[in-house]
C-alpha cells in the first residue's frame, strides 16, 4: 500500500521490452539499481513497471543491449501535472474554493430552535442575539454548556434545554413546563351565573354546581339566567336561612336558529394556465441580493411563486447564502358565466362548507331551511339552519355571602 | 558539467548491496511465493521456467504462470504455481 502511494507520487510507467538480449537488459537495470516490478513474459516481450526516474536511464541501456522499449502507460502525479499543465487556473480556483469552504466552516451560519410552545422561536432567537449568539460568529467562541445554563437561569418555565453544535448549525431544543401559577389562578372559584348567549330552546340541562332556573323545552332569550350561582339554603321549616354565591357549572344544550345568507355573481373570471413557466434565480449573500441573468419573458398575466433555499452541504454545513427561486406561471384570465345548474351546485357547495365549519365547532345541524334562487346576473342563498349547540356563558356576580338570621 | 560526467558521479555515489562472492539466500513461502536474495543475474524467463545464474551454480525454477513481483539489486520475488526448484 505504502509502495503504491510512493510510486503514485513519484510517477511510474508500464514498459514493453522487445528485441534481442532482453535478459541482459534486465540485468543491467538491476545492476544500476533501477527497481522493476510486476515483470511478466508475453509472447516475445517483457512487460514490467518502472519508476519515472528509472525510465530516464533506459535509453543508455537500450543503446548498449540493442533492445527496444515502448511506454504503454504513464501514471502518477508528475504525469498528471504535465497532462493538465494548461489548466493551472482550474486547479487554482479549486484550491481557492476549498480554502474558502474551510474558512466558512469555522463560523456559525444557521440557528434552529425546536420545542417552542409558549415561547415563540423568534423570542428565543432574539434572546440568543442579545447574548451575542448570531450568524457570523466563530464556532470556537460558542460554549454550549454555558448557553444552556444561561437559558435555564433566565427562563424559569423551561425545564430542559439542549444546545447542539454540529457543522455550522446550532440547534437549541427546549422543553417547557406548565406554568403552575396560571393553573392555581384558574382553579380559584369566582361566583358566577350561566346565562343564555342567544335566543333558543333548551334541549338538555345538567347542573353540577348552582341552581337551575330553566328546564328542558323552555324558550329562553339572550341574557336569561340558566344556572344561578346564588344558592339558597332552607331549614326544616322551609325558611330561608342562608344564601351562598357559587360558581355555576353545568352542561346546557339548546336548539337555536343560525341565519345563513350568501350571494355571488354568475359572471366570473377563471385562470387558465398555459403551461409556460419562467424561472428567476436570486442569490442572497449576507444582506446583498444579486439577481442572476434570466431569460426575458413577455407574460401578460402570471402567478408568481418564490421559494427560499438555504444553501448547505450535507445536513449540518450551512453556508451564509440563500437562493431564491421565483417561478412565474403564465395564465390567461377568461371570462365565464355559470349556468343555472352550475350556479346551484356552487351555492350548495358553499352551504356545505359553512355546515362543515359548524360541525367542526361541535354543533349538530337538525334542519336546513335555506332557499337558493338564481336570476340572470346573481345567485342568492338565504335561510336559516336549526342547530343543536352547547349553550351558556359566564356572568360574574358579587362574592359576598349573605346570612339570613331567623 | 557534461552529461557523462554527471552520470558517472551518480553511479559512484550509489552503494551496492550485492556481494557476488556470496551464495544466494532462498526463502520459499508455500508453493506460490519465492524470495531470493543475492541471486546474481537473470538467465532466462518465461511463464513456465525461470533460470537464475547464481554464485557457482544455476537455479532453475519450474512452474505455471510464473511472474516476477519485483526485481531489485538486493532481492527478487517470484510468484506463481511453483512445481520444482533445482540446481
Amino acid at each position: 500500500m505504502i509502495f503504491a502511494i510512493l510510486h503514485f507520487l513519484g510517477g511510474y510507467c508500464q514498459v514493453a521490452l522487445s528485441g534481442s538480449h532482453q535478459e541482459r537488459f534486465l540485468n543491467i537495470c538491476v545492476s544500476k539499481q533501477i527497481c522493476i516490478w510486476k515483470l511478466i513474459r508475453k509472447d516475445s516481450h517483457y512487460i514490467f513497471y518502472i519508476s519515472r526516474a528509472g525510465l530516464k536511464e533506459l535509453d543508455d541501456i537500450v543503446a548498449k543491449t540493442g533492445c527496444t522499449y515502448q511506454c504503454l502507460s504513464q501514471r502518477g502525479l508528475p504525469f498528471l501535472f504535465h497532462r493538465y499543465k494548461k489548466r493551472k487556473i482550474f486547479f487554482l480556483s479549486l484550491m481557492i474554493s476549498f480554502t474558502l469552504f474551510y474558512i466558512l466552516s469555522l463560523f456559525l451560519w444557521q440557528i434552529q430552535v425546536k420545542g417552542c410552545y409558549s415561547h415563540s422561536g423568534e423570542e428565543i432567537m432574539d434572546y440568543l442575539k442579545e447574548n451575542e449568539i448570531k450568524g457570523g460568529i466563530k464556532l470556537s467562541s460558542i460554549s454550549c454548556h454555558k448557553l444552556e445554563e444561561q437559558i435555564r437561569k433566565d427562563y424559569k418555565d423551561i425545564a430542559w434545554v439542549s444546545c447542539d453544535l454540529k457543522g455550522t448549525l446550532l440547534t437549541v431544543t427546549i422543553k417547557e413546563t406548565l406554568d403552575n401559577e396560571a393553573i392555581e389562578e384558574e382553579k380559584k372559584t369566582v361566583p358566577c351565573n350561566l346565562i343564555a348567549s342567544k335566543d333558543g330552546t333548551i334541549d338538555s340541562i345538567i347542573v353540577r354546581s348552582g341552581s337551575a332556573k330553566v328546564k328542558k323545552g323552555d324558550t329562553v332569550k339572550a341574557g336569561d339566567v340558566l344556572i344561578s350561582g346564588l344558592v339558597e339554603l332552607y331549614d326544616d321549616s322551609g325558611q330561608l336561612t342562608e344564601t351562598t354565591n357559587v360558581m355555576a357549572e353545568g352542561d346546557i344544550y339548546a336548539i337555536t336558529k343560525q341565519a345563513y345568507s350568501d350571494s355571488f355573481e354568475l359572471l366570473y373570471y377563471k385562470k387558465e394556465y398555459t403551461g409556460n413557466t419562467s424561472t428567476v434565480l436570486k442569490l442572497l449573500i449576507g444582506k446583498h441580493l444579486y439577481t442572476l441573468p434570466e431569460k426575458k419573458n413577455h407574460f401578460q398575466n402570471y402567478d408568481e411563486k418564490t421559494k427560499k433555499i438555504m444553501l448547505h452541504i450535507g445536513s449540518q454545513l450551512y453556508l451564509p447564502c440563500s437562493l431564491f427561486v421565483t417561478t412565474k406561471l403564465e395564465c390567461k384570465i377568461v371570462e365565464q358565466k355559470y349556468s343555472q345548474k352550475e350556479a346551484l351546485n356552487e351555492a350548495k357547495s358553499r352551504l356545505n362548507l359553512f355546515e362543515n365549519e359548524l360541525k367542526e365547532k361541535g354543533m349538530e345541524i337538525l334542519n336546513n331551511n335555506v332557499k337558493i334562487t338564481c336570476d340572470e346576473n346573481q345567485c342568492t342563498a338565504k335561510g336559516s339552519l336549526m342547530i343543536r349547540e352547547r349553550f351558556g356563558k359566564i356572568q360574574e356576580i358579587g362574592s359576598s355571602t349573605d346570612e339570613i338570621l331567623k | 558539467m557534461p552529461r557523462w560526467k554527471k552520470k558517472m558521479a551518480r553511479e559512484e555515489k550509489k552503494p551496492s548491496f550485492r556481494d557476488n562472492q556470496k551464495a544466494f539466500l532462498c526463502t520459499v513461502n508455500g508453493t506460490r511465493e519465492l524470495n531470493i536474495e543475492n541471486y546474481g543475474t537473470l538467465g532466462d524467463f518465461s511463464e513456465n521456467k525461470i533460470v537464475l545464474n547464481c554464485y557457482k551454480c544455476k537455479m532453475i525454477i519450474e512452474g505455471d504462470h510464473l511472474r516476477i513481483e519485483y526485481f531489485t539489486d538486493v532481492d527478487m520475488r517470484i510468484i506463481g504455481r511453483i512445481h520444482s526448484i533445482h540446481f
